[in-house]
C-alpha cells in the first residue's frame, strides 16, 4: 500500500509538483491577507457565569479593558495649575480616542469627581475642577481642602502623599483595538510629557499594544530564528538539498495554513507566533529525516543515473508510516484543546490543526519528490565534517541501549518521570508574579504597573453584583446595603486588595453632610427609610450617568467594586474563594449575588476554566496518542511505549514551568498544551526503524545500531538546530516569547534525548511484539554482531 | 479494537499450556494494563475537574474602614478605643492590639473606664455595655431608657462610686450609679440631640448640645435650667479643669470659655472655620486642647483666652471625635486613630 504510494507519488512527480506550487501560489495570495491582532473577546469563556455577569453589567459597572493614567509631580504635589492643566487635556483628549466610552472618564477635570455639599438651601454637589481648572492659590487651596475631605478622591483618584493623581478611562469592549488605542493614547500622552512630570499608563489595551509594538522585532527574531537554523543545516548536513527543501516544507506548510486559515476567517495573533514556530520546527524535523534517509540510502547505491529517484522513493515508503503517525499524532493532541470554551483557543487549534496536517504533503510528500528531481546526489558543498562528534553521541546511545547501563537508563527515566509529575502539581494557574507575565519585570509597562499600584489602591478591578433583574429600588433595602458594607470590610482584609467601592461607600457621606457634617453620622441609616431617603436625597443631586459606577438606572442591581494590586493566579483564586466564603455565611433574603465582572472577574473565569480542563487535556491528548499508536501497530503495547517520551517531555516541562514561575494563562496555555504531542515523532522515526531492521532480519542490537545512526542521526541534527534557534527568542523585548522559546527549546532537548537514550533501552529490554514480531524471545548468547557503523 | 480483544482472549489458552505461572502472569498483565490505562485516562479527561482552591485571610485587628469614635485610658499605660460595628479594641502599653468581645454589633460612640476593671461604652440604638473584668467581656446593659424616635448615645462619662452619665438623641440623659448595671432618665424626652455632658462632682452637670443649648444641674439631675450661650451652632463637647474654668467646642470653630462654673460664657477666636469634635484639659501639659475634622487639633493655656489652631499631619486629614491626654502623649481616635506629641504624628496603624 505504502508502496504504491511512493511509486505514484514519484512517478507523477511533475504532476504533483505542480498542484502543490499553484495550490501554494493561490493559497499565498490569501496568506498575505490574514489579520494580525488580538481579539479581547476571544480570549473570554463566553458560557462562563464569570463572564456573563460581565458582559451582562460592563457597559454600568466597567469593562476589562479600563486604562489607568498617572501623573506623577516630580516635586511637591499635584496641585500646579502646569500639572492640573495636563490632567485636564488629557481628559479632554480622551474622548478623541478610539473607542472609548465617553461617560467612563474620570479624573479631578471630569465631571464625575464631585463634592457634596450642604447648604441653608439644601444639599448640593459641585464638580470638583470642571469645566475649569482653579483660579488663583486661593481656589487652589479650596480644591485641595475639597479633595483632602472627600474620601471618595482622596486616596482613589489622589494619592494619599498628594504627589499624584489617577485619569480612568474604560473602552467599549468590542469596538477596541489596541494597537490603535495604544498609539493614540501614547500620543495624547506625549503632548503633555515634560520634565516636571512624570506620566505613567497600564490597562489591558496598552499592554497588548506593547505587544503590537514589538512585532516588528519579533520578524526579526523570526528571520533571525530561520537563518540561524538553515546556516546549521548547511554545516551539518553539508548539501544543499539539507538546507532548501526543509525550508520549502516549512513555508509551504506556513503559506497554507495561514491561506486556509484566512478563508476559515481565523484571525492570527502576535503571540501565537511562537506557536508558529512550534509547527514549524516540526516541518524542518520531518523534512530533514527525509533528506537523511535519502542521503543514507544513496550511500548503498553506487553512482547511476537513476540513483536520486529510487533513493527517493525509498525513502519516501520508508518514512511515509512514522512521518504521517508523528503528523496525525501531532495534530490528533492538538485538537483536544479545542475542548475549551475559549475562543482564542478553539481558533488556535483549527490553527494549528490545519498547519499541522499540512505539513504530511509540504514534509511528507513533497520533500523525497524533490529530492527525486536531484541530477548528481552524491559529493558534499562543504569540506567540513562534523558527522563523526555526532555520531559518538549515536554510539553513547546504542551502548546505553545494548549494555548492562540500560537497566541504569529506565530506573533513572523512571524516578525522573516520578519526581517530576510530582513538581509538576506546584505548576501555578494564572500568573505567577505581579505585573504582566508577557513583557519582563524591568518593562517600561510593568515599572508604571508597579508604581501605580504602590500609590493607589490598585489599577485592576473586579465587580460583584448584588440584586435581583426586574426589582427596582432593590439596592436600596437597608440588608443589601449593610451587606455590601460587610463584605466589602471582608474583602479588604485581603492585602491584595488596596480597597472596594460601592453605593454604601456613599451614602453615608451624604448621611454626614445632612447633619451638619457631624462625622458620628458618617453610616449607614438604621433602617430602610433613612437610607430610601437619603438614596434620594443622592439622586435629586446627580446627573444621568453618575451613578453608573454603583448601581444600575432601577436600583435593581448594585456593584461592589474590588480593587487589585496585582493580577497573580493566587490573588484571583483567593479573592472569588473569599467572595463564595462571603456568600454562603450571608445569604440574602431578596435578590442574590453575581460574580464577577471586571478585568479581574473575566481572568478569574479563564483561569478556572483553564484549571479545570488541564487535566482533561493532558489525559485526552494521551489518550488519543495511545489510540493512534494502538490502531496503527495493531498492540496496545505500541500505544504505551510511546507514551514514555511524551510523559517525560511533559512532567519535565511543568516542572520547569513550576520552577520558573511560568503561571499557566491564557497565553501559556496553547504553547503547553500543543506541545503535549510533540516530540513523539523524534520516537517514532526510531522506533519504526527499529522494527524495520528487525523485519528485514537483524538481531536486535543491529538494528539498534542501524536505527540510531540513521534516524537517530536526523533527531540530533534536527533537534540541536532548533534548539539554537528557539534559544534566539531568549533576546525578545516580550518576556512570554523569551520564555516560550526556552520552554520550546527545552521541549525539544527533552523529547529528542527520551527518543536517542530512552528509548532504545526501553524496547531493548521490554522487546514489544509490534517491534519484533510474534516469535519467543530470541537467544541473545551468541547472536551479538560486530557492531557495524557507518 | 477488534484485534485487540481477540489478543486478549487469547491470552488465556497459550497460557494453559505455556511456560508457567509466572509467564502466564505477564502475559494476562501486559494485556489487561494498557487497557486499564487507556480507561484511566478517559476517565481522567472526562471526570477529573479540579477546583480552584483559595486560601483564606485573617482580618487585622484594626480595619481601614474602622471608625473609632471613642478612646478611653482605664490605666496602667492601656488603651481602649471602640467604634464600628462595635469593635472595641485594647492597646497594651507594648502597642499590641487586640480585639474584646463587646457583646453587640452596633457602633459605638463613646467608651469610658472607672479603673482598670470597670468600663462602659455607648453607641447607636441605645446600646450600652459594661465590663468589670478589664475589657476581656463586654455585657450589654439591659433596660437602658429608650426613645420611640432614635437613640443614639454619643457620651458616656464617669465619676468615682460607679457613676456614669451617658447622652445622646431625643434629649437623652441616663444615668448610673452602680458601673452602668441599671440605668435610669434623667430628663424627659425631647427633640434634642446631647452631645457631651461635664461631671464636676457633687451633683454638679453640664450638657451640651444641638442649636448651642447648654443645660446646668446642681442636684444631680434632678432639677435642669438652661445656660444661655452665646452661639446658635451645635456644641460638641465640654470640658472643665476645676469646678469653675470650663470650654466648650462645636461646630464651625466655635470655641466657648466659661470661669463661673458653666453659667455664663464667652467666645474664644481661633481663627479656624472647620467642625471641632472634643475639646481635653491636659493636666501635664497644663493647657487646653481640642479636636475636629480635617485631622485639626487647637490649644490654649489654662486661661483659654489665646488659642492656636494647626493639623497634626499636612496629610493625614482625618476627623477625631475624641481627643485624649494620657501618658504625656495626646491621643486622637476617629477616622484613624494615632498619638501627637505637638510636633509628630503617630498613627496606631497604616
Amino acid at each position: 500500500m505504502i508502496e504504491r504510494i511512493a511509486e505514484f507519488c514519484i512517478h507523477r512527480r511533475a504532476w504533483l509538483v505542480s498542484v502543490i506550487a499553484v495550490l501554494t501560489l493561490v493559497l499565498g495570495w490569501f496568506a498575505l491577507r490574514i489579520e494580525v491582532r488580538t481579539v479581547f473577546e476571544d480570549m473570554l469563556p463566553s458560557r462562563h457565569e464569570y463572564v456573563q455577569t460581565h458582559e451582562r453589567f460592563k457597559d454600568t459597572f466597567g469593562g476589562s479593558n479600563m486604562v489607568t493614567i498617572m501623573f506623577e509631580a516630580k516635586e511637591g504635589d499635584i496641585f500646579t495649575p502646569a500639572l492640573l492643566d495636563k490632567v485636564r487635556t488629557v481628559t479632554l483628549g480622551l474622548r478623541e480616542v478610539s473607542a472609548v466610552n465617553p461617560y467612563q472618564i474620570t479624573s479631578l477635570a471630569s465631571k464625575k469627581l464631585k463634592e457634596v455639599q450642604a447648604s441653608t438651601e439644601g444639599i448640593a454637589t459641585t464638580p470638583l475642577m470642571w469645566p475649569d481648572l482653579p483660579d488663583g492659590p486661593e481656589a487652589m487651596a479650596a480644591l485641595k481642602e475639597a479633595v483632602l475631605r472627600n474620601p471618595l478622591v482622596y486616596g482613589p483618584y489622589v494619592s494619599k502623599d498628594l504627589q499624584a493623581t489617577l485619569i480612568t478611562v474604560d473602552f467599549i469592549d468590542r469596538d477596541v483595538d489596541y494597537a490603535k488605542v495604544f498609539e493614540e493614547v501614547r500620543t495624547l500622552v506625549g503632548g503633555v510629557a515634560d520634565d516636571s512630570v512624570r506620566v505613567r499608563v497600564v490597562g489591558d489595551p496598552i499592554l497588548y499594544g506593547w505587544v503590537n509594538h514589538y512585532v516588528p522585532e519579533t520578524i526579526n527574531l523570526v528571520a533571525a530564528a530561520l537563518a540561524v537554523t538553515l546556516s546549521m543545516l548547511f554545516v551539518l548536513l553539508r548539501t544543499w538539498r539539507g538546507v532548501l527543501l526543509p525550508f520549502l516544507a516549512g513555508v509551504v506548510s506556513a503559506v497554507w495554513a495561514l491561506g486556509i486559515c484566512r478563508l476559515l476567517g481565523i484571525h492570527f495573533e502576535p503571540l501565537v507566533i511562537v506557536v508558529a514556530m512550534l509547527i514549524t520546527s516540526r516541518a524542518v524535523s520531518h523534512s530533514v529525516q527525509i533528506v537523511n534517509r535519502f542521503d543514507d540510502e544513496l550511500e548503498s547505491i553506487a553512482k547511476g543515473r537513476e540513483c536520486a529517484r529510487h533513493a527517493a522513493k525509498v525513502a519516501l515508503a520508508d518514512l511515509f508510516r512514522p512521518g504521517m503517525l508523528g503528523v496525525i499524532a501531532d495534530a490528533a493532541c492538538m485538537a483536544v484543546v479545542a475542548l475549551s470554551p475559549i475562543p482564542m483557543l478553539q481558533k488556535l487549534t483549527v490553527l494549528s490543526v490545519v498547519w499541522v496536517s499540512t505539513l504530511t504533503i509540504s514534509a511528507v510528500i513533497l520533500t523525497p519528490v524533490m529530492l527525486s528531481f536531484i541530477r548528481r546526489p552524491h559529493g558534499t558543498v562543504h569540506g567540513l565534517d562534523l558527522a563523526p562528534p555526532l555520531r559518538r553521541i549515536l554510539d553513547l546511545g546504542v551502548w546505553m541501549a545494548t549494555s548492562r547501563f540500560r537497566f541504569v537508563v529506565i530506573g533513572c527515566s523512571t524516578i525522573v518521570m516520578l519526581v517530576s509529575g510530582l513538581y509538576a502539581f506546584n505548576l501555578k494557574i494564572g500568573d505567577a508574579n505581579p505585573g504582566s507575565p508577557i513583557l519582563w519585570g524591568d518593562s517600561a509597562y510593568n515599572q508604571d504597573a508597579a508604581a501605580i499600584n504602590a500609590r493607589f489602591q490598585g489599577a485592576d478591578r473586579m465587580f460583584v453584583v448584588l440584586g435581583a433583574e426586574g426589582q427596582a429600588d432593590l439596592v436600596k433595602k437597608n440588608e443589601i446595603l449593610t451587606t455590601m458594607n460587610r463584605f466589602q470590610r471582608f474583602m479588604e482584609a485581603q492585602p491584595e486588595i488596596g480597597g472596594s467601592i460601592s453605593i454604601a461607600d456613599v451614602l453615608p457621606v451624604v448621611s454626614r453632610t445632612l447633619r451638619e457634617g457631624n462625622p458620628r453620622y458618617e453610616e449607614l441609616g438604621d433602617s430602610q427609610g433613612t437610607n430610601g431617603s437619603l438614596m434620594a436625597v443622592l439622586d435629586s443631586v446627580s446627573e444621568p450617568g453618575d451613578m453608573d459606577r454603583f448601581v444600575d438606572s432601577q436600583y435593581a442591581n448594585g456593584a461592589v467594586t474590588l480593587l487589585f494590586r496585582d493580577r497573580k493566579g493566587e490573588t484571583i483564586r483567593t479573592a472569588v474563594a473569599r467572595v463564595k466564603e462571603f456568600i454562603a455565611a450571608n445569604p440574602l433574603a431578596q435578590g442574590g449575588w453575581q460574580l464577577a465582572g471586571g478585568l479581574i472577574g473575566v481572568m478569574a473565569a479563564v483561569n478556572e476554566v483553564i484549571l479545570s480542563g488541564q487535566i482533561e487535556a493532558v489525559a485526552l491528548a494521551l489518550l488519543v496518542l495511545v489510540v493512534i499508536c494502538t490502531v496503527v501497530y495493531r498492540s496496545t503495547v505500541a500505544g504505551m511505549l510511546f507514551m514514555v517520551p511524551v510523559i517525560i517531555s511533559n512532567t519535565l516541562t511543568f516542572s520547569f514551568m513550576a520552577w520558573k514561575g511560568i503561571g499557566m494563562n491564557i497565553n501559556t496555555v496553547p504553547v503547553a498544551a500543543l506541545g503535549i504531542g510533540l516530540g513523539v515523532d523524534y520516537a517514532f522515526y526510531i522506533a519504526d526503524r527499529i522494527k524495520e531492521e528487525i523485519a528485514a532480519g537483524s538481531s536486535p542490537e543491529r538494528a539498534i545500531t542501524v536505527a540510531m545512526h540513521s534516524a537517530g542521526m536526523g533527531v540530533v541534527v534536527t533537534a540541536s538546530v532548533l534548539i539554537v534557534s528557539t534559544l534566539l527568542w531568549w533576546a525578545s523585548s516580550l518576556k512570554f516569547q523569551a520564555e516560550m522559546g526556552l520552554l520550546m527549546a527545552i521541549w525539544l532537548g527533552i523529547s529528542a534525548m527520551s527518543a536517542l537514550f530512552v528509548m532504545p533501552s526501553v524496547i531493548y529490554v521490554f522487546r514489544p511484539e509490534f517491534i519484533f514480531g510474534k516469535r519467543e524471545r530470541p537467544v541473545l548468547a551468541g547472536m551479538v554482531p560486530a557492531v557495524q557503523t557507518h | 479494537m477488534d484485534r485487540n480483544n481477540e489478543l486478549l482472549r487469547l491470552a488465556q489458552p497459550p497460557a494453559q499450556r505455556g511456560p508457567g505461572l509466572a509467564g502466564r502472569a505477564l502475559k494476562v498483565t501486559s494485556s489487561v494494563v494498557p487497557w486499564l490505562i487507556i480507561g484511566g485516562l478517559l476517565w481522567a479527561g472526562l471526570f477529573v475537574k479540579p477546583a480552584a482552591v483559595g486560601n483564606t485571610v485573617q482580618p487585622p485587628v484594626l480595619e481601614a474602614r474602622d471608625h473609632l469614635y471613642g478612646v478611653a485610658a482605664p490605666g496602667g499605660g492601656w488603651v481602649w478605643l471602640a467604634g464600628s460595628g462595635g469593635k472595641i479594641v485594647a492597646v497594651a502599653p507594648d502597642g499590641r492590639l487586640s480585639l474584646q468581645a463587646s457583646g453587640t454589633g452596633r457602633t459605638l460612640q463613646d467608651i469610658a473606664a472607672w479603673d482598670a476593671q470597670h468600663g462602659v461604652a455607648v453607641g447607636n440604638d441605645g446600646v450600652i455595655v459594661t465590663t468589670d473584668d478589664g475589657g476581656r467581656i463586654w455585657t450589654p446593659a439591659s433596660d437602658v431608657p429608650r426613645s420611640e424616635v432614635a437613640n443614639k448615645l454619643t457620651r458616656v462619662r464617669v465619676a468615682e462610686g460607679g457613676r456614669a452619665v451617658v447622652v445622646g438623641e431625643m434629649g437623652a440623659i441616663l444615668a448610673s450609679d452602680d458601673y452602668g448595671a441599671s440605668w435610669r432618665r434623667l430628663r424627659a424626652e425631647e427633640d434634642v440631640a446631647w452631645n457631651d455632658v461635664a461631671l464636676l462632682g457633687a451633683g454638679e452637670l453640664r450638657v451640651v448640645g444641638e442649636f448651642g443649648r447648654m443645660l446646668v444641674s446642681h442636684d444631680g439631675g434632678a432639677s435642669w435650667r438652661e445656660a444661655a450661650a452665646p452661639v446658635e451652632t451645635s456644641l460638641m463637647a465640654i470640658a472643665f479643669r476645676d469646678a469653675r474654668h470650663g470650654v466648650a467646642v462645636g461646630l464651625d470653630g466655635v470655641v466657648l470659655a466659661s470661669e463661673d462654673g458653666g453659667e455664663s460664657w464667652r467666645r474664644a477666636e481661633t481663627g479656624i472655620h472647620d467642625h471641632l469634635l472634643d475639646v481635653a484639659w491636659d493636666e501635664a501639659g497644663g493647657r487646653w486642647v481640642g479636636a475636629g475634622v480635617l485631622g485639626r487639633w487647637v490649644s490654649a493655656p489654662a486661661d483659654a483666652k489665646t488659642w492656636s489652631a494647626g493639623r497634626v499631619d499636612e496629610r493625614d486629614l482625618s476627623w477625631h471625635t475624641r481627643v485624649l491626654p494620657a501618658g504625656g502623649e495626646l491621643w486622637f481616635a476617629g477616622a484613624g486613630v494615632g498619638r501627637w506629641d505637638g510636633a509628630r504624628w503617630q498613627p496606631l496603624v497604616r
